[in-house]
């Protein structure tokens, strides 16, 4: 078999070569009609044109197979197939909260387990909080009380009170390039947006297309901030921080800024309320619980 | 299952029963027309109002949108409560923006960073209810071609009061309603130009059913305008529009004009009050069609008993008796009901000469929860349009319709099921029926059927067939989905007998244009004979199989002006036969032409021809004679003194240097 594939392959080495030196000309035009084969992006087969640089809809998103142990976190492995690539799921997801009556508990975001958890601050009594799709990051908004987390497979934006009480609330976001939620209030409709490195409102007129603009915050890049999020109240604008995880408050009215809580995962402390520490500096025992 | 296998199957009882017919049946074409579809429509409304293109590849034409944030870039009014009125992809949509995402997922911990992931490509458009976002990429016309779409009449659109009424900054071009025909014209035929290997623009039938012979896709550009030749002469600006390639023109739009009365459609008179009250300014007759009852009360226009009291103006008799003259296709569609009897009786009096409604709904079928308009063809129309052996296009609207007898179960509102009842309505009416999809329209489509609250049984039933595809989840919502409904059609029950009737729409509308053309009273000067011809050669060059392997004689009048490389384009004689060789065009009664143009390949230019005429007895040369050396242009015009003749033959004595023995010819056209 090997013989005679190398017959061939020399046979055809000869034919081309006579042909490119000294033969007549060609019989065959110098021209080759290519058959596009319509292949649509979207179409869940990957083949034809697309591949995974071009069609990731298709073909996936990475264009390595993914191998648990090289270090890198590619799309096909998670933090909960694969720790070692991607870490730990719980790290870097949590808050402490100092709640009614001294008890304490330090909430994260379980994004495998599709729940928000909570614990003791020694680890014990690990449970959940709240059962929710896909949450990613976690922080706490001391003026309400309230915890607020992003949904991951989603992509909103909820909150709920960190005590238990009431039920999850799903308020107007937006992650996409060039954030903008749009909130329709009778003659007027507000787009608040980022864009030229700046978060913006613009406020048209519906009837006569008069637009303002203000600039509400100044952001020291374009890629500064992902995602923001509307208060059910339209008072305030959550905005996220680089991996899309809530970080601080804007006031609306007086377009000041505050932070929100939440344990930036370099065991230091991210935010502060005026009176007390709210988050721990050092990787709790519970997280080994976790696991 | 791809769409080919699907059109395959629906169309095959037809081709089973070509197969066995006589040899002119076994020349129909089989596959179906869209008479009314806006090719061209981002070049309309001021070039601003449609996002995304039909040229470019899928990443890029159809790209995901920025939904208008921070400033307006496309589907914007000047006011923005216009804007919302209109449709849900317009004005601020941010909420429906997608088109294809470009973006790739980032991860933290191997969790993707929310606002980084795609999302589904076509998440929000194309989709039923966009009427801003385009639904003609090329590639989804490729697919429909590929599934049984064999012509389009390409309806070159224009709105001078939606055009003023866009956000000037999103316009790029002025709001004139002519000078955007002709601009979209000249888009048209770059598009055809730029794919010439599937597509070509038709002038006449002999040439869509050449071009359809060649497995491309037949275009035929279409005029749809509100004020249509709005002064001057009329007949000279109708011969213009037919020196651009225009077949077949409107007589109005959506308003009263100088040639007749138009159907109002309430929707767009709402919006036209509503822009006028906020202005101040008159900008648009749309709203000031009177409409009265038979006692002579105003009334509301419902189509029924409120109506449009203006028929055609005596101009407007003379445009469509002028239309008739030169063969044209006469598009029937918006007229009011006066109008369209009088124009029916025109052609009643003209030995009933086909009348096209290109989109058109059937008003028994439609639910009168729908608003109705005049533009719905009553019982009476149907038989005025069968009477002269026309033609409608069933419009793909989401509206709601009436049972029409138990093949389809008439649940599931505005979808596939609907559009079946009205299908099977008007052919059982003995109309003509293809397509009337409007798609780039400013209009809805067709409804999507797997909705789990909407249509629960038609819900499962998906599910237990195996899932649903881009219609069933979308609707109709773009071009490419066409073959789709086509096989949706059969899968709710429709009887081959109708989807047949549509896989023969096709062959009706030709034979429909055949016959008008038949039917012109005048000759039409400008029209390329040797469209009308048979071509022979003295020898032709083939590399194999298939047709684009084979550089066959009948490239060289096959209406494709292009100077591509290639079999698909070009005649070249066999390797080896000894120059010079000719390629000939035989007419079988007398043609008298002034004019040949001839066209060669680009990079293989023709270098040295004579171009020949039969007198009956031998080969003579025009005066002055055509006897070409050195050439290096892909495209020559030869002007002589008039010939009478059945016979042309270009002499090809020399090919190019690269390739001296080699004589390529891509088209030929006599005028």
């Amino acid at each position: 078999m090997l013989r005679k594939f190398s017959l061939l392959a020399v046979s055809v080495f000869l034919w081309r070569a006579h042909s490119a030196v000294a033969g007549p000309p060609p019989k065959v035009p110098p021209e080759t009609i290519k058959s596009t084969e319509l292949n649509i992006c979207g179409d869940g087969v990957c083949s034809g044109f697309d591949e995974c640089s071009t069609c990731p809809e298709d073909c996936g998103f990475s264009c390595q197979p993914a191998f648990c142990g090289d270090g890198i976190c590619q799309s096909e492995e998670s933090c909960s197939s694969c720790a070692a690539d991607c870490g730990n799921c719980s790290e870097n997801r949590s808050v402490i909260v100092y709640g009614p009556g001294g008890v304490t508990k330090r909430y994260w975001a379980d994004y495998a387990g599709n729940a928000i958890l909570r614990s003791n601050l020694d680890g014990s009594q690990v449970e959940v909080a709240r059962y929710v799709s896909g949450p990613y990051g976690i922080s706490y908004d001391p003026a309400t009380g309230d915890l607020i987390w992003t949904s991951s497979t989603d992509e909103v934006v909820q909150a709920a009170p960190a005590d238990g009480s009431g039920s999850v609330i799903t308020l107007e976001s937006a992650f996409e390039d060039n954030s903008a939620i749009v909130v329709k209030e009778g003659d007027y409709q507000f787009a608040y947006g980022i864009t030229d490195s700046q978060i913006l409102r613009i406020t048209q007129n519906r009837n006569t297309g008069d637009e303002q603009r203000e600039v509400l915050l100044q952001l020291s890049s374009p890629d500064a901030v992902v995602g923001l999020a509307l208060t059910a109240d339209h008072t305030t604008l959550y905005v996220g921080d680089t991996v899309g995880r809530m970080s601080q408050k804007l006031s609306l009215a007086s377009h000041s800024v505050e932070p929100l809580v939440f344990d930036d995962g370099n065991q230091t402390l991210a935010a502060a309320s005026p009176a007390r520490p709210l988050s721990t500096c050092r990787t709790p025992a519970f997280l080994e619980v976790a696991r | 299952m791809n769409a080919r296998w699907i059109f395959l199957l629906i169309a095959l009882p037809f081709l089973l029963c070509i197969t066995s017919g006589t040899a002119a049946e076994a020349q129909a074409v089989v596959g179906y027309v869209d008479l009314h579809s806006h090719l061209m429509a981002e070049h309309s409304f001021g070039g601003g109002w449609f996002w995304g293109t039909v040229e470019g590849p899928i990443d890029w034409a159809v790209r995901r949108c920025d939904g208008n944030f921070p400033g307006p870039t496309h589907a914007a009014t000047r006011f923005p409560v216009v804007s919302e009125f209109l449709g849900a992809d317009t004005g601020w949509h941010l909420g429906k923006r997608r088109g294809y995402d470009n973006r790739r997922c980032k991860h933290f911990l191997g969790i993707p960073i929310p606002g980084t992931c795609p999302r589904p490509h076509f998440e929000d458009w194309p989709k039923w209810d966009a009427i801003a976002h385009q639904q003609m990429w090329q590639g989804w016309l490729q697919q429909a071609h590929q599934g049984g779409l064999q012509i389009m009449v390409v309806s070159l659109a224009e709105s001078n009061f939606l055009c003023i009424n866009t956000a000037g900054a999103t316009r790029r071009y002025d709001c004139d309603e002519m000078a955007s025909i002709q601009r979209q014209a000249a888009f048209a035929r770059d598009f055809a130009a730029h794919n010439s290997s599937w597509v070509g623009i038709a002038t006449s039938p002999a040439q869509a059913r050449a071009l359809i012979r060649q497995g491309k896709l037949a275009l035929v550009l279409a005029v749809e305008v509100t004020k249509l030749f709005p002064s001057g002469d009329f007949i000279a600006q109708l011969d213009q529009l037919r020196s651009l390639g225009v077949r077949s023109v409107q007589v109005v739009h959506h308003a009263d004009n100088r040639f007749g009365g138009a159907a109002p459609i309430q929707k767009l008179m709402t919006a036209a009050k509503l822009l006028e009250a906020i202005t101040g300014l008159n900008m648009t007759a749309i709203d000031d069609i009177q409409c009265r009852n038979g006692g002579g009360s105003v009334g509301p226009c419902d189509g029924q008993d409120y109506l449009n009291v203006q028929g055609l103006t005596p101009e407007g008799d003379a445009l469509v008796r002028a239309m008739m003259d030169r063969g044209m296709l006469v598009d029937v569609s918006h007229l009011s009901r006066k109008s369209f009897v009088e124009a029916y009786n025109i052609a009643h009096q003209r030995g009933d000469y086909p009348l096209l409604y290109s989109h058109t709904h059937m008003w028994d079928t439609i639910s009168s929860s729908e608003k109705k308009n005049e533009k719905y063809l009553r019982d009476e129309e149907i038989q005025m349009i069968t009477g002269t052996g026309g033609m409608i296009g069933l419009r793909t609207g989401p509206e709601s319709t009436v049972p029409w007898g138990s093949s389809v179960a008439n649940r599931c509102p505005g979808t596939a099921r609907s559009f079946a009842q009205s299908l099977m309505y008007a052919v059982d009416r003995g109309l003509n029926v293809g397509f009337g999809a409007d798609l780039n329209g400013f209009i809805e489509q067709l409804k999507p059927r797997f909705l789990l609250f909407d249509c629960p049984q038609d819900f499962g039933d998906i599910v237990a067939m195996g899932g649903p595809n881009d219609l069933h989840k979308k609707g109709l919502a773009h071009v490419g989905l066409l073959p789709a409904l086509m096989n949706d059609l059969s899968a709710v029950g429709v009887p081959a007998y109708y989807l047949d009737h549509l896989n023969r729409s096709a062959e009706s509308f030709l034979r429909m244009w055949e016959r008008s053309v038949s039917m012109a009273t005048i000759p039409v000067s400008g029209s390329n004979l040797a469209l009308l011809a048979t071509a022979s050669a003295s020898s032709t060059y083939c590399s194999g199989t298939g047709p684009e392997h084979c550089y066959s004689a009948s490239r060289v009048n096959d209406g494709d002006a292009s100077t591509a490389l290639g079999g698909l384009h070009s005649w070249a004689n066999d390797y080896g036969a000894p120059l010079p060789q000719w390629v000939e065009l035989s007419w079988s009664s007398p043609i008298t032409t002034s004019a040949i143009d001839l066209y060669t390949t680009s990079g293989y230019e023709l270098r040295d021809y004579d171009i020949q005429y039969w007198t009956g007895s031998g080969w003579a040369y025009t005066v002055p004679a055509i006897v070409v050396t050195g050439n290096t242009s892909t495209g020559r015009t030869h002007s002589f003194n008039p010939i009478t003749t059945t016979r042309i033959r270009v002499l090809a004595r020399l090919g190019p240097a690269v390739q001296a023995g080699y004589v390529r010819i891509n088209e030929i056209e006599v005028y």
